[in-house]
């Protein structure tokens, strides 16, 4: 078995487990700039009850976004501290389907606070600006962040990135509205004036399970999207790999592939994170009908 | 268990049969799916087994079978048409129409920019729907329970509403609900356990939501907020229930909006919200929060923002909305900062009072304006509208917008009969009859508002 | 886990996922005054200009191996029309067709026409800022309603105002309306670059091109509400001396 390299791993019986890669964009190397993408994940347990969380950022390229490596590596801790402090005082005590309204009320606001108070930390400790100023816009990062625990699956993202689960049948989910008013190398971040209305979240019932990934713009943006979703195709043949060769060789296997997909396509740093979530055993597996096609049905665009 | 693609489900009432096309998405109670039958395409919410109760059952057959509440402000809801069942038959879940969602947006697209901002005026319309539709609700003797940003959806660009999830309606003061409910819009007495869901709650509820669309923040989340490191429910229980304390209290400093850059956006929509507006919000937040008599009723809300919806002007500079003081006042454009001229107004004598428009290029008069509309009837057909002059730069006329044709009196006393279609010089002291209803136009800065 | 990199070793024994890569594109545009008062030298220069510049400008961006220059051409005199497109044609395979003179000066046509392939239906929509040079030597003879309604529309669309548009006016400053161009560039610090002679011209679009297609190549992500609407950066062009004598 050849040694797993350059990735981290993260495990629940119950639930499921996760790993990640962060891999330097061939662009930066070039140019000798820093990764400016990070990524967390946990697996841990209140009580009796546990939960997998994780989270992926992307720092700016932009001269104006010179700490934002740092950002991002903040807001992946921000995003995994706050789901896990969520988790801890509210499993417990609450009914799950108020779980879900709790979250889409309170999540953003609150992540987004706790990223400015690192980041204030870390201005102070780097001796940058006096409490009244504004160091947010040098940390500027995005960030996708999400939480597995009991029947339901938690997502929240701001600013551009990928986030999609894979359903065991193979149809492909992508939960979060996507942003259509930006283009370019424009983005939603963290440090934006107004970052806890930006946020997009999305709450899913764990179901049948499925893979959870999550991924940095710079793994979409290697894919042709003119030949209609060529990254679609990339998810979910990554998610037959992982059943063909197990998890193990594909981990170990993924720097080696985003170091291509960056040299050869997009030049940016490259973050994946996949997450196989385990069906939900409370549940009864639905018998499935065989979908019959219509055509005169609404479009595929609506969504509720 | 959810439903697969392809399932037959039955309407109870009407005994159809209808299949399942696809899921549209999922609520916290249960999922919403496509399904098609005899009526073409509409959706049904199916719950979750463990809402599925006798209770639940009960209450959706009720609301099948009572109905909407009546007329325009009663069809902007969602109800339940129908029982839907399954197979299994512990599981249900109720019929109802389809929304658009390309058109209809919820509040937290537009601040994620999925969607347009909603400009003033449809602010308006959105508030004033808003508050016609849960008096309608209120008069069929029903208080609604569980209003929030999560039930309204609205077009932004009209501002009709929808109203959904409407199976928690109840009863005026006669049904229970769970206090686990979305506790940032509860009546604080709720909270403390010390009364029961009510129109009179509901009003404290109304307040809040409107509050969120136009403030784009919430009343209560101010210093008190900010300092709870742990923010679990005995620390919402304070904050909403407890000792709440409105952000912008005159007197009371103890949860004012911290200096954070996360609070600017809420300081600067407060400021654009005309001082009458404030001033309800301020009543609602203060006096309303203990004393349930003091709140602002739909009635108050309904004038209110038919009242400001007609103070509407464009920037001459940027064409931005702004209001326009009370006193006609001149003021400066919130936008792009040039200073706005007072503007000419038109002032319309009805039994229940004096209205007022502020008149600028594209000001419409409505139905409302000039007649009291059946209940069926929203009024909002455009009835004449303010226009450029063709023949003179800097001068407008108001066009006659209806099949009928009006009687105009100008100042030296000549008479004339506006056809559909010719439009009227803006001469100030100018009457306009429209179906027995006088019309005036008022000069800029002789005081449009008495 | 970042960064640590001993040269690719890629595990053989698994496949790499299927999914189709491809580079990040940029879509450079060519707008070309073919009028009748192009005629004689000032044609002969822009051809040639031309086609000194694409060697270099691959040159240029070879610096940034994952970036795709796609080009394209419109030439306008009475009406606007495709010279070379409108398929996109990859930068190693492109060559400048002969460009001939007739005719007027449709110059908001070609804004139009390019505005048309700006839009959100046909550009990606998350990519590299596109580049467009105009090069004209005279007044446009369309209306000027139609010209400053073709300019606002293109300053409407995102691409259109997240694109690097440059400017290159040829001969005498009477001969063209300097605003009026200038309404085409959005690189302020620059402006209107302002060709007086054979050499002159084959500088600047050398410069423009080549400059135009790196600060595009560059492209880092930045967060929104940033002040300035550009969000590339040129360096200022070489200066304009020349002991030539050669008029237009």
């Amino acid at each position: 078995m050849p040694e797993p390299r350059h990735f981290l791993c993260a495990c629940d019986p119950s639930l499921g487990w996760a790993f990640g890669c962060s891999r330097m964009g061939a662009s930066h190397i070039r140019l000798s700039r820093p990764c400016e993408d990070a990524y967390a994940i946990y697996s841990g347990a209140s009580g009796a009850i546990p939960c997998i969380a994780i989270a992926i950022a992307d720092g700016h390229g932009d001269p104006r976004h010179d700490l934002s490596g740092t950002g991002a590596s903040l807001a992946v801790q921000a995003g995994v501290d706050e789901l896990t402090g969520f988790h801890r005082m509210r499993v417990q005590t609450i009914p799950l389907h108020i779980l879900r309204s709790e979250f889409k009320a309170d999540f953003p606001r609150r992540i987004t606070r706790r990223w400015r108070e690192y980041v204030q930390a870390d201005a102070a400790r780097r001796e940058i600006a006096g409490p009244e100023s504004d160091p947010y816009i040098r940390y500027g990062s995005t960030l996708i962040s999400a939480l597995i625990v009991a029947d339901t699956i938690l997502i929240g993202q701001i600013g551009d990135g990928d986030v999609v689960l894979v359903r065991p049948d193979g149809t492909i989910e992508s939960p979060i509205p996507s942003e259509t008013r930006l283009v370019g190398k424009e983005t939603h971040s963290l440090s934006s004036r107004d970052a806890h209305l930006l946020w997009r979240t999305a709450t899913l019932d764990r179901g049948s399970g499925g893979v959870l990934i999550a991924a940095t713009d710079g793994v979409s943006d290697s894919f042709d999207s003119t030949a209609g979703g060529e990254f679609f195709t990339f998810v979910k043949s990554l998610v037959d790999r992982v059943k063909d060769f197990g998890i193990e060789s594909v981990a170990g296997s993924m720097a080696g592939w985003l170091d291509r997909y960056s040299e050869l396509a997009s030049g940016d740093d490259m973050t994946i994170v996949f997450v196989s979530i385990n069906p939900d055993e409370n549940i009864h597996p639905s018998t499935m009908h065989e979908p019959e096609p219509d055509e005169k049905a609404p479009g595929l665009t609506e969504c509720w | 268990m959810p439903l697969a693609i392809g399932q037959r489900v039955k309407a109870e009432l009407s005994g159809t049969e209808l299949h399942v096309i696809r899921k549209l998405g999922e609520g916290t109670q249960g999922e919403v799916y496509l399904v098609e039958g005899p009526q073409g395409y509409q959706a049904v919410k199916w719950y979750k087994p463990e809402q599925a109760t006798p209770e639940q059952r009960s209450a959706v057959l009720y609301l099948v079978r009572t109905g909407p509440p009546f007329g325009a402000a009663g069809r902007r809801f969602i109800w339940p048409l129908d029982l839907v069942t399954g197979q299994e038959s512990s599981q249900f879940g109720y019929l109802m129409t389809r929304i658009d969602t390309q058109k209809f947006a919820e509040l937290g697209e537009i601040w994620a920019h999925i969607k347009p901002v909603p400009n003033f005026s449809s602010l308006c319309e959105i508030s004033y729907q808003l508050a016609n539709s849960y008096r309608a609700l209120h008069l069929s003797g029903h208080c609604y329970r569980d209003i929030s940003a999560g039930n309204l959806m609205f077009d932004p660009v009209t501002g009709d509403i929808l109203i959904c999830d409407n199976d928690n309606v109840g009863v005026n003061r006669q049904s229970r609900c769970q206090v686990w409910g979305t506790m940032e819009y509860m009546a604080p007495e709720i909270i403390r356990g010390e009364a029961d869901p009510s129109t009179q709650t509901d009003l404290h509820s109304l307040a809040v939501l409107l509050f969120y669309l136009w403030v784009w923040h919430h009343p209560f989340h101010g210093e008190m907020e900010y300092h709870f490191h742990c923010w679990d429910i005995p620390a919402k229980k304070k904050v909403y229930g407890e000792s709440p304390v409105f952000v912008f209290h005159q007197e009371n400093p103890a949860n004012r909006l911290p200096p954070d850059p996360d609070y600017a956006i809420a300081r600067e929509r407060w400021g654009y919200c005309p001082p009458d507006l404030q001033d309800l919000f301020t009543r609602a937040f203060t006096d309303g929060l203990h004393d349930p008599s003091r709140r602002i009723t739909e009635g108050e809300w309904q004038n209110l923002f038919s009242a400001i919806k007609d103070r509407i002007i464009a920037c001459p500079k940027c064409r931005a909305e702004n209001f326009v003081e009370e006193s006609g006042r001149p003021g400066s454009c919130w936008h792009c900062h040039a200073s706005l001229p007072r503007p000419p107004f038109l002032v319309i004598r009805r039994p229940s009072g004096e209205i007022s428009i502020a008149l600028s290029n594209g000001t419409t008069v409505r139905r409302r304006h000039v007649s009291q509309s059946p209940a069926n009837d929203d009024g909002s057909a455009i009835v004449g509208m303010v226009v450029a002059h063709p023949a003179i730069p800097g001068a407008s006329g108001i066009r006659n917008a209806t099949q009928t044709p009006w009687n105009a009196e100008f100042p030296d006393g000549s008479t004339t009969i506006v056809s559909p279609g010719r439009a009227v010089p803006l001469n100030p002291g100018t009457t306009i009859t429209i179906d027995g209803v006088v019309l005036t136009i008022v000069a800029p800065g002789t005081g449009g508002i008495s | 886990m970042n960064g640590k990199r001993g040269g690719i070793i890629i595990d053989d024994t698994i496949p790499i996922p299927d999914g189709q890569v491809a580079k990040k594109k940029l879509h450079f545009f060519w707008l070309a005054d073919c009028s009748d008062s192009m005629r004689g030298k000032k044609i002969a220069t822009l051809n040639q200009a031309i086609r000194e510049a694409i060697p270099e400008v691959q040159k240029a961006v070879s610096a940034y191996p994952q970036v795709e220059i796609f080009m394209r051409a419109i030439k306008f005199s009475d009406d606007a029309a495709w010279h070379v497109g409108p398929d996109p044609v990859p930068l190693a395979d492109f060559t400048w067709p002969e460009l001939e003179t007739s005719g007027l000066t449709a110059t908001a046509k070609a804004v139009n026409l390019l505005a048309g392939e700006l839009s959100v239906e046909h550009m990606p929509r998350r990519g590299l800022p596109p580049v467009c040079i105009l090069v004209s030597d005279g007044f446009c003879t369309d209306p000027r309603d139609e010209y400053d309604n073709a300019i606002g529309e293109l300053s409407k669309i995102p691409w259109g105002v997240k694109a690097v548009r440059l400017a290159i006016a040829i001969g005498d400053e009477s001969d063209y309306n300097e605003p009026e161009l200038l309404k085409f560039v959005n690189q302020d610090q620059i402006g209107l670059l302002k060709a007086h002679s054979p050499e002159e011209l084959v500088s600047y679009i050398k410069w423009a091109s080549v400059s135009a297609s790196v600060a595009s190549s560059r492209g880092r992500s930045r967060s929104t509400g940033m002040e300035d609407t550009s969000n590339v950066s040129l360096e200022s062009p070489p200066p304009m001396i020349t002991s030539n004598t050669d008029l237009f």
